[in-house]
């Protein structure tokens, strides 16, 4: 048989196995639409966050459910909409594709792929708005999410399974910490989800290409709601980030959610309420703007073996207004974070970045989540930062105190030094240790502050290319006396041959 | 409490479906005297149009609007509305982007047996076979 043949052959015996079904759809009318907001009458039977299909193939979430009316948010182009088109109901609650075909690719808050490849099927679909796990379901977290950047991995470690939130004024590296956690997470079997939420499409753009060229596409996902798109977008896009982390999870993997950021978030559902007439309260945010960050947020966790040992750690982003970490929606999240990474404009501008706070910075879980080699080495460091920091008024009379001040100072100043690190530039954890054990040592107390990153550059230099087999044991968590000693000679060693 | 026209229009008919004579032309002046009251005279039109649709409905009375690619004549419509009760009052519309078959509407459910529909369903599944 010809092609041709072939081909008309299987068209005639799909047409005749084609079924011809009738089936009845509830149906409303639009009363009113705008602003991305319709109100319909009738649908009845519409459940709650239930999707609706709109003239034009425009879907649309059933969020006021009222006595003779039903209002929703349409998810994309709203124009084409008139008075009095019919409405019908899909019967399904708003659910994103998740699997790991998402894997690499950059989607919508809906799941559908905008980076230009080809379209993203799947098998699943999970529901975007899920109860988060229970207490009998969850362990306390123990394993550490290595972000790559010491001041945090040291002072303020995180876990996996926790809720760490990265807090600070407008350019002042927030996303620049998120990023680098991400990056830093090639090879250490964890899957990573970044959730644009109201950012600039540039901005997303550029951390696609930075991502893609230092390999970490291939254990991400990227779902954006760019500041151009209508606000139900903006609001859902968290919420589908972690229902598609949620897959994984189930499946006894590691994941990391970046929501950059949640004041965003805010922004749209105080925009969607306003719009859906639902009363306002402080700041004009509706009364459940708690609700919307808590239950995102509670959906985190480390689960215990019985539920197959996954986790799912949030790293949200809040901007704040001048360093108000006093304002509603900051207040609001602190509450419910395990611990907040606050990053300050001064910090930033006096030349320390990340321009971490360590004073002001808080990890909840703390040691629990660190390996033993770096607990024990910097166990003293937030100590010493603290002591350093009540003495630095007085670090321009140098000269004129005692030497116990001096040199808490001293070391304070180096440490500050030390935890000064480039963009994209993670350190493992391993190298960590030995930068920080050298200092803490007095192995570098001959060298002036200014060069301490030179001088740790070319210790990290020597002890990657002699000492593999002792930064291997350190990898591995390995530290005992023994290993302690090993470190101890390497330091010595690198001292002398300088 | 003031009543949206589709209330007033319930209101009129639960206080008169049951009422005769003397007593129904009482209960329409009380009527008339509430909508004074609540200043709603001006939506007379609404509400009688809301009270029309209410007592239409609980009187069992079935509304269909049935649109054709052609016009249906009498016995199409009969036949159609036997199979939704008794009591039906069928408008019929023609729309000829339909191309064949029918399209029921009642008042919140749509029945689309059109032939549109069915090459739409079949495009579809032609598609996903490939």
């Amino acid at each position: 048989m010809s092609y041709t043949d072939q081909v008309i052959e299987s068209l005639k015996k799909n047409i005749d196995s084609f079924k011809k079904e009738v089936s009845v759809e509830e149906v409303g009318a639009v009363i009113s639409v705008g602003d991305g907001i319709a109100r319909m009458s009738g649908l009845e039977n519409c459940k709650a966050q239930e999707m609706l299909e709109f003239p034009g193939g425009v879907y649309g979430v059933a969020l006021n459910l009222e006595e003779e009316t039903v209002g929703a948010v349409i998810l994309g182009d709203f124009r084409h909409i008139k008075e009095g088109d019919l409405v019908k109901r899909t019967g399904r609650i708003m659910s994103v594709p998740v699997g790991d075909q998402l894997i690499g690719r950059v989607v919508n808050a809906v799941g559908i792929a905008i980076d230009g490849g080809e379209e993203i099927v799947t098998k699943e679909f999970y529901p975007v708005e899920r109860v988060a796990p229970g207490v009998m379901t969850r362990e306390p977290v123990n394993r550490p999410v290595q972000t790559g950047i010491k001041a945090i991995d040291a002072m303020i470690p995180i876990g996996r399974g926790q809720r760490e939130l990265i807090i600070g004024d407008r350019q002042t590296g927030k996303t620049a910490v998120a990023i680098d956690t991400i990056i830093n997470q090639k090879g250490q079997d964890m899957i990573c989800i970044y959730v644009a939420v109201g950012q600039k499409e540039s901005k997303v753009a550029r951390i696609a290409a930075r991502l893609r060229e230092v390999g970490a596409m291939e254990y991400t996902i990227i779902v954006s709601s760019g500041a151009s798109e209508p606000a139900p977008m903006s609001y859902i896009a968290p919420y589908s980030g972690v229902a598609m982390a949620e897959y994984f999870a189930d499946k006894g993997k590691d994941v990391l959610v970046v929501y950059d950021d949640l004041t965003k978030q805010a922004w749209a559902y105080r925009e969607m309420s306003l719009l859906l007439r639902r009363p306002p309260g402080r700041e004009a945010y509706p009364g459940d703007v708690f609700y919307l960050h808590s239950r995102l947020l509670e959906r985190a966790c480390n689960l215990n073996k019985d539920n197959g040992g996954g986790s799912i750690t949030a790293l949200p982003i809040i901007e704040t207004q001048a360093s108000d970490v006093s304002a509603y929606i900051p207040t609001n999240v602190i509450s419910i974070t395990d611990g907040q990474i606050f990053l300050e404009t001064s910090l930033f501008y006096k030349g320390i970045r990340p321009a971490l706070n360590v004073g002001l910075s808080v990890s909840r879980v703390g040691g629990a989540a660190q390996i033993k080699p770096m607990k024990k080495v910097a166990g003293k460091l937030k100590l010493a930062m603290a002591q350093f920091r009540e003495l630095e008024a007085f670090a321009q009379f140098a000269s004129d105190l005692d030497p116990e001040t001096k040199k808490q100072i001293e070391l304070g100043q180096r440490i500050t030094e030390l935890t000064k690190q480039a963009q994209y530039s993670p350190l493992p954890v391993e190298q960590q240790v030995v930068s920080i054990y050298a200092i803490t040592n007095g192995f570098m107390d001959d060298v002036p502050v200014e060069k301490i990153g030179e001088a740790e550059k070319k210790l990290l230099d020597f002890a990657v290319k002699s000492k593999q087999s002792l930064l291997s044991k350190i990898a591995a968590g390995q530290w005992d006396e023994k290993v302690e000693e090993e470190l101890k000679m390497a330091c010595q060693e690198f001292v002398k041959s300088k | 409490m003031k009543l949206s026209p589709k209330g007033y229009g319930k209101v009129l008919y639960e206080i008169t479906k049951d009422e005769k004579g003397k007593n129904l032309e009482k209960m329409t002046k009380q009527f008339f005297l509430l909508l004074a009251h609540d200043q709603m005279l001006s939506k007379i039109n609404y509400i009688i149009a809301e009270f029309v649709e209410y007592a239409k409905e609980m009187s069992g009375i079935v509304r269909l609007e049935i649109t054709g690619a052609r016009k249906l004549d009498q016995a199409e419509v009969k036949k159609i509305s036997k199979h939704f009760g008794d009591k039906v009052e069928a408008e019929t519309v023609v729309d000829k982007s339909i191309l064949g078959g029918v399209k029921v509407k009642t008042k919140n459910k749509i029945l689309d047996a059109s032939l549109k529909k069915q090459l739409e369903k079949l495009k579809i599944q032609l598609n996903k076979s490939n």
